[in-house]
């Protein structure tokens, strides 16, 4: 990630007048590229557990606790991936002069890697934009952005992976110690040596302005999830605490187009067991069964999350109610929850075993002390600790215990 | 304010120069161009990162229906021009600018602050245009962030306003420091 801008003076010099900051240098590209490199590799992580929680694999039992796991997982991708913008960006200026560089490439091997710098910085630039986009539910493309931001960040991943070989040598050299600038164009010894009697400052101011910008991005969008931030991050998707019941709405009922199914007095909650229908529960039935309270939070992929406190039937009372011969606490391998909502693609979700038996996994039917508001999902809907907020299904319309 | 404020000559990272810089000295020339010298680390990261790469492509096409490779393609490499092609010419034209038209001191902030405002404006605009409101949820981008963005920019430009003052006032303690010449003499 480092030291593009060592090699300036080789084939460059007709442009090299052109960049006159001495901060294009491999020490600055070192430092930048490896914090740069950090964050990349946080954002990839913590988005590949949110992927996972989505799109759970059968040999990986999705685990239930710690029950705010996933908020802050998320939390961390969405603030990380947006403060990181000015840290990008400084680094894309430090060996922006590095694109100039003729002959393109010395052999086939740094063809390669010079070619891999395309989805390297054509990636990293995508990420950050389209998940900035996403933040502000912007969907100015045709590709559907999860399966999109998920592997373009395999690609770039790959491509940084090339990109930190191909430098590790490099990097080595100049992020442990004082490099000597590039300082080809000086035209005189005094010239040189008050330039790098200058550099350490000009660098040390250099990145502390980065990391101001980056605090910057922070804390204009870290209330999303921070709740004591939330007066200040004014480029913030929400407000924390605002919205029906205290809490932030994704999709309407309206928009769900269930408002009339939902407020429907004949509702039942259909309970099946390995797809075949075994019980059905009206909402004072549902009402009449042992209540159980949790706080847990509701984390949105989009980064803003916020705790509450839910009331209703655990999902494991439920699996217990289930007539002789049903599915057992035994033999449960995952429960499918629908919705009222017809079709869409988080109309359905699934859980595992684990999450389905957790104590705290309810079919809630009040919020914050009341019965909830249409738009969180009334009559009945899913509320489980450690999970993504488009799988806490609304407008429940059955269990598919399996 | 103590990270805006110029002080130490010495990097605390790394050591001081101890040797003259020299336009002869290499810059990793060899080490980056002589492929041997860099032992097995570039071999490495091609092949493992290669694979990734290979994984990705594979899933991008296997999935096209949810990740249209050819419009994906299309964004990917259009990031890629847009800030080679227009973001970067502009950042280093308007840096020139602040350059030539502004007091050496007050040049380091300013361009922090510009560079710093150019990222949230560009930031905000999904925002400020409201692309994602729904009517049937108020609770979605419920901020007033016109009012937001200018409110952010008002408190970076104040910032870099105070980052000014501090350095002005360091050149101006080091001026008066300095020996004053010694009174001219008829001879």
């Amino acid at each position: 990630m480092s030291g593009q801008a060592g090699t300036l003076s080789q084939g460059a010099a007709p442009l090299r007048s052109r960049f006159t900051s001495h901060l294009h240098e491999p020490r600055t590209a070192a430092i930048l590229g490896s914090a740069l490199g950090l964050v990349f590799i946080l954002c990839f992580l913590t988005g590949l557990f949110s992927h996972l929680a989505q799109s759970p694999v059968s040999w990986l039992p999705w685990p239930s606790r710690p029950a705010g796991l996933y908020r802050v997982t998320q939390g961390v991708h969405t603030l990380a991936g947006i403060s990181m913008i000015p840290l990008l960006l400084a680094k894309l200026w430090v060996v922006y002069p590095k694109l100039f560089v003729w002959p393109f490439a010395r052999g086939p091997f740094e063809v390669i890697e010079r070619l891999a710098l395309l989805p390297l910085i054509g990636g990293g630039l995508f990420l950050a934009f389209s998940g900035m986009a996403n933040t502000a539910r912007w969907y100015p493309w045709e590709f559907f952005f999860p399966a999109a931001h998920y592997w373009v960040a395999w690609l770039t991943i790959g491509a940084l992976i090339i990109h930190i070989g191909s430098k590790w040598q490099l990097t080595r050299e100049h992020l442990p110690q004082q490099s000597t600038p590039d300082l080809g164009d000086q035209r005189t010894q005094a010239e040189a040596a008050a330039t790098a009697a200058t550099l350490p400052q000009q660098r040390r101011t250099f990145l502390r302005a980065v990391l101001a910008s980056c605090g910057a991005m922070f804390l204009a969008s870290a209330g999303n999830t921070i709740y004591p931030l939330r007066r200040i991050s004014v480029l913030a998707q929400r407000i924390p605490g605002v919205g029906p019941q205290g809490v932030p709405v994704n999709k309407s009922a309206q928009q769900a187009g269930v408002s009339i199914a939902a407020l429907d007095p004949n509702y039942r909650l259909i309970l099946r067991s390995a797809g075949q229908e075994v019980a059905s529960m009206t909402l004072a039935q549902l009402r009449r069964m042992p209540q159980r309270s949790a706080v847990l939070p509701i984390a949105c992929v989009e980064g803003w999350s916020t705790s509450a406190s839910w009331s209703g039937v655990a999902v494991r009372d439920l699996l217990q109610a289930l007539p002789p011969g049903a599915t057992t606490r035994d033999d449960l391998n995952e429960v499918l929850v629908d919705s009222l909502q017809e079709g869409g693609l988080y109309s359905k979700s699934r859980m595992g075993r684990q999450t389905a038996l957790d104590p705290d996994t309810l079919i809630a039917l009040d919020l914050n002390g009341e019965p909830l508001h249409i738009d969180h999902g009334f009559p009945a809907r899913l509320i489980a600790p450690n999970r993504p907020g488009v799988l806490q299904t609304k407008w429940c319309s059955s269990l598919d215990f399996r | 304010m103590s990270i805006f404020r110029p002080s130490k000559a010495d990097d605390p990272v790394g050591k001081p120069l101890t040797k003259p810089p020299s336009s002869e000295l290499p810059t990793s020339t060899a080490a980056e161009h002589g492929g041997d010298s860099r032992g097995r680390a570039p071999v490495a990261g091609l092949v493992i990162g290669g694979a990734i790469m290979l994984f990705a492509f594979r899933g991008i096409l296997q999935q096209q229906d949810r990740t249209a490779p050819l419009n994906l393609g299309f964004w990917v490499i259009g990031a890629d021009l847009v800030h080679d092609l227009i973001l970067a010419p502009f950042a280093f034209g308007a840096a020139a600018l602040v350059i030539r038209f502004v007091p050496k001191p007050a040049q380091v902030p300013v361009l922090w602050a510009g560079a710093t405002s150019l990222i949230l404006i560009l930031y905000s605009f999904a925002f400020l245009r409201g692309y994602g409101r729904k009517a049937s949820v108020p609770s979605l981008l419920n901020r007033n962030y016109s009012l937001g963005l200018l409110s952010a920019l008002g408190a970076i430009w104040a910032i870099a306003a105070v980052w000014c003052a501090v350095r002005l006032r360091a050149v101006a303690e080091r001026n008066n420091l300095a020996p004053e010449p010694p009174p001219a003499t008829e001879t």
